[in-house]
């Protein structure tokens, strides 16, 4: 019986490769058909479309109508290039289950009978419902995925995808009632005793499913937020497009002025602006570039009054000296700040933050910017002065994973006095 | 120390502060003690912080109303309703030019050739778009579809509905003052009892 079972099996597996290769060898004309619905008979001969048809790739629906892709194929060409709009999602875990109970069952009893060879075969296919089971729910999460992330892009109009959200979430509510279908409390009875069965359906798929669900459930939340977001676009369409064709009907509407109720409503009650006093801002870098434009503009449309001929060279190297000559200023102002700040904490009793500092004292530099230089500063006192100034970082991990240290602020100690 | 300078010179020279044209000032005055500080700052000059569509955007109100601001007010609440027929014509065209599901909302890019390319297309959507062009409040006296969009674009960069990252870029963001534009819609239609509907029309009911 075995040998029998085995040769059964091995005429599987040719059967199975000379099928596959048929799909590689006509690719082209059944991506055609998957495309337009229908195969183009005319591109194959006969011998190739009876071929497909007993190879059970195709089929007609009614004599006298088109080939068709049989639906697993067509399913399997949408699972590989992703494709949402064609893409379906099983939810039908009872029969799989039941599957499972099945198989256990005739485990079971081919072991009582000590048909180890039987009982082998069982394990394998109870193995391959497991994973079976499993997968499905992973492509049907991965399949919901990427409908969200790509906010259903694969419909066309609003209204479609509203229709697909809503189709989605009907799907989550049944893989989710699926799932519930998985009773753990049956798979450790039907596992009883048994290493690898209790493995599988105990360990590997409470595991797993169980992982599944938090993932459904997240997604379900999304779909929801999306679908709060797919209304909002709706009626705001909707607003606009209405309002505009009733204004355009009823072009005399008089509004009522609701500048003259006692208290104008915040929509309608805009200041009127009020200009700063104009001054150069030397601290936006942009502000400065424009101004060093309109100036540089300026110089040489004086020249080429004053025929005096410059190189666009020369008057780019005056620009970028007085650009120069800011940003020194700058970082001398900043110098000057830091070193104030070791004066102060070297004449105080506490040991003091350089970010508190620079709030305290009301200094415009960037956090980030003022730390640096406090360091830097601090690298260049002597060693013994270092040494009287011990200085401390705040530093934490940019994440669990990533060990980068990030460095906070920084506290400088005074020395100790002795009194 | 947080500098909110920068902030109050922006309102008071009458901008609509929204996360795309200044997402940091915008994140910073979601803080509402710092609107309570700047409010403070504010008042010997009789404004206020105010914000619309849900904190989308923040602008400065008067605070008090004397004769001098409800001048003002009139007057701007007479430009916004000349300039709302305009406005809602531009977000319908643009919608069915560039094929969107919806009406343009803040952070939207809308570019410039793809709208040109889908009006010279369509003779219909070309006919709108140069009587949207001949609008005063575009005032466009251009033959040509570009141009009669560039100007479009031009103005409403003016008046704050549009922002152009990189002025030698013909792609343009939506700001949030288009959601102050909606709200102003919908007082207008709540106030004035207008039969305008937002919600699809539901099946009939069995």
């Amino acid at each position: 019986m075995a040998g029998e079972q085995l040769n059964v099996s091995d005429q599987r597996l040719q059967q199975g490769e000379k099928r596959l290769n048929l799909i590689g060898r006509h690719a082209a004309i059944l991506m055609q058909a998957y495309q337009t619905g229908v195969l183009d008979e005319l591109s194959v001969n006969e011998g190739v479309l009876r071929n497909l048809l007993h190879a059970r790739i195709i089929y007609q629906p009614e004599s006298g109508q088109g080939y068709r892709l049989r639906a697993p194929v067509a399913q399997l060409i949408a699972n590989l290039v992703v494709d949402e709009r064609r893409r379906s999602i099983q939810a039908d875990v009872a029969d799989k289950l039941e599957a499972i109970r099945g198989q256990v069952d005739a485990f079971r009893k081919a072991q009582q009978r000590s048909d180890i060879y039987l009982a082998e075969l069982k394990l394998q296919v109870i193995e391959e419902r497991v994973h079976d089971l499993v997968a499905e729910f992973d492509e049907a999460i991965h399949s919901l995925w990427n409908r969200l992330n790509t906010d259903f892009g694969f419909a066309a109009h609003l209204d479609e995808k509203m229709a697909e959200n809503q189709r989605a979430q009907n799907q989550i509510e049944r893989l989710l009632e699926g799932l519930s279908m998985i009773d753990y409390d049956e798979c450790i009875a039907l596992a009883d005793g048994h290493v690898k069965l209790r493995h599988l359906l105990v360990v590997q798929l409470q595991r797993r499913t169980s992982l599944q669900r938090a993932s459904m459930l997240e997604i379900q939340h999304r779909m929801i937020e999306l679908m709060s977001r797919f209304r909002e676009q709706q009626s705001r369409s909707l607003l606009v497009g209405n309002m505009a064709q009733f204004l355009r009907q009823h072009p005399e509407l008089k509004v009522s002025d609701y500048t003259e109720q006692s208290q104008v409503p915040t929509l309608f009650n805009q200041a009127r602006a009020i200009r700063a006093a104009a001054h150069a801002d030397v601290q936006s870098s942009g502000g400065q570039r424009e101004t060093l434009a309109a100036l540089h503009d300026a110089l040489q449309q004086t020249r080429h009054l004053r025929n005096e001929k410059a190189t666009l060279r020369e008057s780019a190297q005056a620009v970028e000296q007085f650009g120069d000559a800011i940003l020194e200023t700058q970082q001398r102002q900043l110098k000057h700040d830091v070193d104030q700040f070791f004066i102060d904490v070297a004449q105080s009793q506490q040991p003091q933050s350089a970010l508190d500092y620079l709030i305290k004292h009301e200094l415009q530099w960037h956090g980030e910017i003022w730390l640096f230089q406090v360091l830097s500063e601090y690298q260049t006192l002597a060693r013994n002065v270092q040494a009287q100034l011990p200085l401390q970082r705040q530093e934490r991990p940019v994440s669990t994973t990533n060990n980068v240290q990030i460095i906070e602020d920084l506290v400088v100690t005074p020395p100790k006095r002795v009194a | 120390m947080m500098t909110y300078g920068p902030i109050i010179e922006t309102l008071l020279a009458g901008e609509f502060i929204c996360a795309q044209r200044f997402p940091e000032y915008h994140q910073q005055l979601q803080d509402e003690t710092l609107q309570n500080q700047i409010n403070d700052y504010l008042r010997p000059l009789n404004r206020t912080v105010s914000q619309a569509a849900d904190g989308g955007v923040f602008f400065l109100s008067y605070q008090q109303l004397d004769k001098q601001g409800r001048d003002h007010l009139r007057q701007q609440f007479t430009q916004t309703l000349t300039t709302l027929m305009p406005l809602l014509e531009w977000l319908t065209l643009t919608q069915e030019a560039l094929g969107h599901d919806s009406t343009l909302v803040p952070g939207d890019t809308v570019k410039l050739p793809e709208w040109v390319m889908a009006c010279e297309d369509n003779p219909s959507l070309k006919q709108r778009l140069a009587n949207l062009a001949r609008d005063r409040f575009f005032n466009s006296q251009a033959e040509t579809v570009d141009a009669q969009i560039k100007q479009i674009a031009k103005r409403l960069v003016e008046h704050g509905y549009l922002m152009q990252p990189h002025g030698d870029r013909p792609y343009f963001i939506v700001t949030g003052k288009v959601d102050y534009l909606i709200d102003v819609i919908r007082f207008i239609r709540d106030e004035e009892n207008l039969p305008v509907d937002e919600k699809p029309e539901q099946e009939a009911l069995l």
